[in-house]
């Protein structure tokens, strides 16, 4: 991931991650109206560790800027690494659901 | 002069709702909230780092506003006027723009895809005001965004609103109207092809490879009864001269040639235009 991350490829990132497993429904933003579209549409439990963790996301994510060229700051570094960690989390946990996902279908 | 002229506001009429807000901050986040922020006159409405979720700013009205770094989720601005504020390095995941109008306002270009809406004529005109907002403002690498997704919206809504078979497209536009809408299709489709309703100097080059093309063609048979594969080789070979008048073939018909000097002038003042337009904001 690059450091200087600018809002849409990030919250793009975030998008493919979790779409990369087949849901229902597919994620199709990372407003607050979309995630709740999502998780309606594929009866998540609002307090998994997913959900919560896309919850988390979305809120720093939009306090990214969109140039990333005005902002070599070290507050704007901080964002830019929690996003990558948390978007790194998102998609281990996507993995993980997958994995149970694929046994369970053996079973 | 005195207003002693002028008529007096009927007693039925009875104030509006509108209140005016001034010189005011919002302090802490705004999470849903319906009905604080709608009818609202803003003036000098600051706030910094502030996330506003689930906010409706119905019919409100932004003047010398000031938003930095904040969070606009989710958020109603449906038939909102925006002038002379600031939205640095704001953003608006998943709000609604319906009707919504900017005018010299500072905002990141990334507003432009916060909104999808179902009718693409509302998309049309929401990039239509960011463009001449953005025009405004002197941001030459937003404008052409805006045009692109402009130019867009457009092309879904006329092709919708002959094609479609929904309740919306054909209530608005029976009968005749269709044929209307249809042909007015088929020239923004033919202009698009042609020079990317000039925006896309790619795509007149293009055109103008085909008109080469028909040109050769054209040619072969003119200058052969039984034109071969060399024939028109040779011709195409030659395509650009003729199109550019450096060689003039006696055996053309006078209305071939003259299309021909036609085409190539329409085609260069398309491309003088393309560059100035293109080019010329910076």
């Amino acid at each position: 991931m690059t450091e200087f991350n600018n809002r849409i490829a990030a919250q793009r990132e975030v998008l493919l991650a979790v779409n990369s497993v087949h849901w229902r429904e597919e994620l199709y933003g990372m407003s607050s109206g979309a995630l709740e579209r999502w998780v309606q549409a594929n009866s998540l439990n609002r307090c998994s560790k997913l959900v919560s963790l896309l919850l988390e996301v979305a809120g720093k994510l939009f306090f990214l800027a969109n140039k990333s060229q005005e902002q070599v700051t070290a507050e704007y570094r901080l964002h830019s690494s929690e996003v990558s960690e948390l978007t790194e989390a998102i998609r281990l946990e996507v993995q993980q659901l997958q994995v149970l996902g694929t046994d369970m279908d053996k079973n | 002069m005195t207003d002693d002229n002028l008529p007096a506001i009927p007693a039925d009429y009875s104030p509006g709702n509108r209140q005016t807000i001034t010189d005011h901050y919002v302090a802490q986040n705004v999470v849903y909230e319906a009905v604080a922020f709608k009818f609202k006159n803003f003036t000098r409405l600051n706030a910094s780092r502030i996330t506003f979720k689930n906010v409706s700013f119905e019919h409100s009205l932004f003047e010398g506003c000031y938003f930095r770094n904040c969070v606009f989720d989710s958020c109603n601005f449906t038939g909102c006027r925006f002038i002379g504020s600031n939205f640095h390095q704001s953003s608006f995941p998943g709000s609604r723009f319906d009707y919504a109008t900017f005018e010299r306002c500072q905002i990141d270009s990334d507003i432009l895809t916060a909104w999808n809406p179902r009718e693409q004529n509302l998309k049309m005109r929401f990039a239509r005001s960011l463009r001449m907002n953005f025009q405004q403002v002197g941001d030459a690498k937003a404008v052409n965004e805006a045009i692109t997704q402009e130019l867009d919206a457009t092309a879904r809504h006329l092709r919708e609103s002959w094609q479609s078979e929904d309740e919306f497209h054909r209530k608005k536009y029976p009968g005749l109207l269709r044929v209307r809408q249809f042909l007015a299709w088929l020239e923004f489709w033919v202009l698009h092809f042609v020079w990317g309703n000039g925006e896309s100097i790619s795509k007149l080059l293009r055109s103008i490879i085909i008109v080469m093309i028909v040109i050769a063609v054209y040619d072969a048979n003119t200058s052969s009864t039984s034109a071969t594969i060399l024939d028109y080789w040779e011709s195409l070979k030659a395509a650009p001269a003729i199109f550019l008048g450096t060689l003039s073939r006696p055996s053309h018909a006078i209305a071939a040639a003259s299309a021909i000097v036609a085409t190539r002038l329409i085609a260069l003042s398309l491309l003088t235009a393309l560059l100035v337009k293109r080019f010329g904001r910076r």
